[in-house]
């Protein structure tokens, strides 16, 4: 009678144990779908010092006569977001395997550049004519502005660097989101990453 | 047969003091099992403990795969060569300088996130993670120069443009307001980004404030 209670214990025990297993590895794709996959995932804001040269050519026609084309140099600051565009991650689980596709960084919104660098008392500008004056106009200096935004926009596309960086920081924090969501150890299930190029 | 019946009172004792026996045994086994549970239940760490635990265990993986502690920042300037030893540096006239030169240079900020806080508000159900402010490490990094008015400077000057851009970007970096805090931003953004997630995972009626 013993011997078979025990037995009984030990079976039961047994199944137990394989039952929670399945169960445990069952929940991995149920918990790793809870974690959102929406929106855009900010992994680097940039700052960028830089020197912005902006050129204003001489008009043409009789009046625009002697004029000298006008090179405005200022200091400027700003920022630009780097990030990963979370709609396009996939999570994929098969059995203890998790297979995540982590798309490329790219620019997260627009950048924003500090208004109040550009003054006039903050330029430095090449020497105007003696006859016929090229002024640098508020419409300039506006149009420079533009001209810094989209410098700091072009600079950080183009900086793969920094875009590399942002993917590798959202992969980052998705693993740890899995580790986080998965509800069993590490140990028992191995992920996979796939980065676009 | 008055043998035999001490014989079996004899047997009733022996069993009494047996289960007597079996009886304390219970009962020093349940006191050593209540001892070592209390022992357990009191160095168990606590709700607040745990989570600032958790926060803890998972800021350092994050920080160390995300290279957080150390900040590169783009930093180019404008440097103004005076023709005399004395001129006035914020004459808007390029004509007014021996040269202009535009310097392309990197800062590097660093974080010692041996010094965040965690606070953690059980009863606003907030966590609070302070990061402590940036410092500029070592001396700035001068990439190329580039002379604005260049036509007319000669080639001879290049070494001394490069150190008249180290000495400038250095000054202006250490005298701009917004670098620190905008090197200490980068490492916000990713940390929010981060534990906006995490929060979800690990208790949603949290939220996670990083400063």
């Amino acid at each position: 009678m013993k011997k078979f209670k025990l037995s009984l214990t030990i079976a039961l025990l047994i199944g137990c144990l394989a039952g929670c297993e399945k169960s445990s590895t069952e929940s991995l794709a149920e918990n790793v779908k809870r974690i959102e996959l929406t929106g855009n995932l900010v992994t680097y804001q940039a700052y960028y010092h830089n020197v912005l040269e902006y050129e204003k050519k001489a008009g043409s026609g009789i009046t625009h006569m002697l004029e000298k084309d006008r090179k405005l140099f200022a200091e400027y600051t700003g920022t630009i977001k780097y990030g990963i565009d979370l709609s396009r991650v996939k999570i994929d689980v098969k059995d203890n395997e998790i297979m995540v596709f982590i798309p490329k960084a790219k620019i997260i919104g627009e950048p924003n550049v500090d208004k109040d660098d550009f003054k006039s008392e903050n330029f430095i500008e090449s020497k105007d004519g003696f006859i016929n004056k090229n002024p640098i106009t508020a419409d300039d200096i506006a149009e420079a502005f533009d001209q810094a935004q989209t410098d700091i926009k072009e600079n950080a596309q183009n900086n793969t660097e920094l875009l590399d960086m942002a993917q590798k920081r959202a992969k980052a924090i998705i693993e740890e989101n899995i580790k986080q969501f998965s509800g069993i150890s590490e140990s028992k299930y191995t992920i996979n990453w796939e980065y676009e190029q | 047969m008055e043998e035999e019946n001490r014989g079996i009172e004899k047997n009733d004792v022996n069993q009494t003091k047996k289960k007597r026996l079996h009886l304390k045994k219970l009962l020093v086994f349940l006191l050593v099992g209540v001892i070592a549970l209390s022992i357990i239940i009191a160095l168990m760490p606590k709700d607040e403990e745990r989570i600032e635990m958790k926060v803890k265990s998972s800021l350092v993986k994050i920080i160390e795969k995300s290279d957080l502690e150390t900040v590169n920042i783009t930093y180019n300037v404008i440097a103004k060569k005076c023709k005399e030893d004395d001129c006035d540096t914020t004459s808007n006239n390029i004509g007014d300088f021996k040269y202009v030169v535009s310097c392309k240079g990197t800062i590097t900020a660093g974080i010692d996130f041996t010094k965040v806080k965690i606070d953690v508000d059980e009863e606003n159900k907030k966590i609070v993670v302070e990061v402590p402010d940036a410092i500029i490490k070592g001396e700035p990094n001068i990439g190329s120069i580039k002379f604005l008015n260049g036509n007319n400077v000669s080639a001879d000057e290049l070494p001394n443009a490069r150190k008249l851009c180290q000495e400038v970007t250095k000054s202006k970096s250490q005298e701009d307001n917004q670098l620190i805090p905008e090197a200490k931003a980068q490492a916000i953004t990713i940390l929010e980004e981060f534990y906006s997630q995490w929060i979800k995972a690990y208790d949603p009626s949290y939220t996670v404030e990083v400063k």
